[in-house]
């Protein structure tokens, strides 16, 4: 046998017995008695007791963090469905309209998609697309658990023509209606 | 307990199948279990060690694993081997053991590394008794290294490597400890001895 393959075969049985010396251990005495004696006692180990521990505790505040999130949505919805639509819709408001209806803020119930008015029968231009157009019906019930009804405002879209809403009041924020400039429909030959 | 009792017992225990001996203990028949228990040990032991490397360690684990499996043990339905069900069970606490011990085991560390405990036969393999000291010498030297270089290994090659060296374990039980199968369990172990040699022949222990 050359040294080379007496080298590789010596390495080989090396690796084995190496291996073979870890490995061939054996468990301590009495371990049968050990285990038997251990039976009826609950296992206390660190591994045993901190799951049953953490994962309760860990899914009760899940739901609470859940609850929260989903109660503080809630409560900022209104806010978030009226705000983009009124700047746009609110434009031509005129102050002195503003100051017959105070308290009327009518918002949802105006710019629902179902009594948006027609453009046929204004002589507004169409607005553009608005995030109640782009993103579907609306449905209002956020808002109208939270905005009061206003005694006539499904009158508006029944005559036709929009109503100048007030500023959108709420706790500790007003809100103006934007102050832009009135848009003007222009014929396509004269651009 | 006379000797000739115990010696029936024994055998009558031989005959016993662990599947039996499993729904004895499922009815609460702790004795039954305690020879599930006999049966078992150092295949159980052994796949801790290979895992945790400590005796200490592998020996807590042992007897945690054992507890859990009479604890689960209704619901064991005899789908498959019981012995592989505990070695599933064993695998797996070895490895929560592993993580939260943080640490693998120092085998070239180790005090057994240090007792000069040489298995080489080379005295057959060397006929000149003049360079048969130095091969011991060398041997030795040789061991303490290779337990190095697998404390190195990669997991998965390691624990491949360490269980099939084990002489307890199949490849089959093998593969569902480590969740693979026996295809890529036997290609880990080829490969650790692929690493190993090539670690070796780095350090200068084979010449070309």
């Amino acid at each position: 046998m050359s040294d080379h393959n007496l080298r590789k075969t010596r390495l080989d049985d090396a690796i084995d017995n190496a291996v073979r010396d870890i490995m061939q251990l054996d468990p301590r005495s009495g371990l049968r008695r050990r285990v038997i004696s251990q039976l009826g006692a609950p296992v206390q180990s660190s591994s045993s007791w901190m799951p049953r521990v953490l994962v309760p505790v860990g899914a009760l505040t899940c739901i609470l963090a859940a609850v929260f999130v989903l109660s503080s949505r809630e409560r900022s919805a209104p806010v978030v469905a009226t705000s983009p639509v009124v700047g746009p819709v609110t434009v031509p408001a005129a102050p002195a309209a503003v100051a017959s209806t105070p308290a009327a803020p009518a918002t949802v119930t105006a710019l629902r998609p179902s009594e948006r008015i027609p453009p046929s029968r204004s002589s507004r231009p169409r607005l553009a697309a608005t995030p109640a157009t782009v993103f579907g019906p609306r449905t209002g019930r956020v808002a109208a658990a939270s905005v009061p009804p206003v005694p006539g405002a499904g009158a508006e879209a029944a005559d036709g023509a929009l109503r100048p809403l007030p500023p959108l009041v709420l706790p500790g924020l007003v809100i103006p209606p934007l102050d832009l400039p009135a848009l003007t429909p222009v014929k396509k030959d004269q651009l | 307990m006379s000797e000739s009792t115990q010696r029936v017992t024994a055998s009558v225990a031989l005959e016993v199948t662990d599947l039996e001996l499993v729904r004895l203990a499922q009815a609460g028949d702790v004795d039954a279990f305690g020879e599930l228990v006999e049966r078992n040990r150092r295949a159980v032991f052994r796949a801790a060690l290979a895992a945790v490397g400590s005796a200490t360690e592998a020996d807590d684990v042992t007897q945690e694993a054992f507890v859990t499996a009479w604890q689960k043990l209704s619901g064991f339905r005899g789908e498959s081997q019981f012995r592989t069900w505990l070695l599933s069970i064993t695998w797996r606490k070895a490895i929560d053991r592993r993580k939260s011990i943080g640490r693998w085991l120092k085998l070239a560390a180790s005090s057994r590394a240090d007792a000069g405990d040489d298995r080489f036969d080379l005295i057959e393999r060397v006929p000149s008794p003049e360079r048969a000291q130095d091969i011991v010498l060398e041997s030795n030297e040789l061991q303490q290294q290779i337990r190095k270089l697998i404390g190195t290994l990669p997991r998965k090659l390691r624990d491949a490597l360490l269980l099939a060296g084990s002489g307890e374990h199949t490849y089959e039980e093998i593969g569902q400890m480590l969740g693979a199968p026996v295809g890529t369990v036997k290609w880990r172990v080829a490969e650790a001895r692929r690493v190993l040699k090539r670690k070796l022949a780095a350090v200068g222990y084979v010449h070309e």
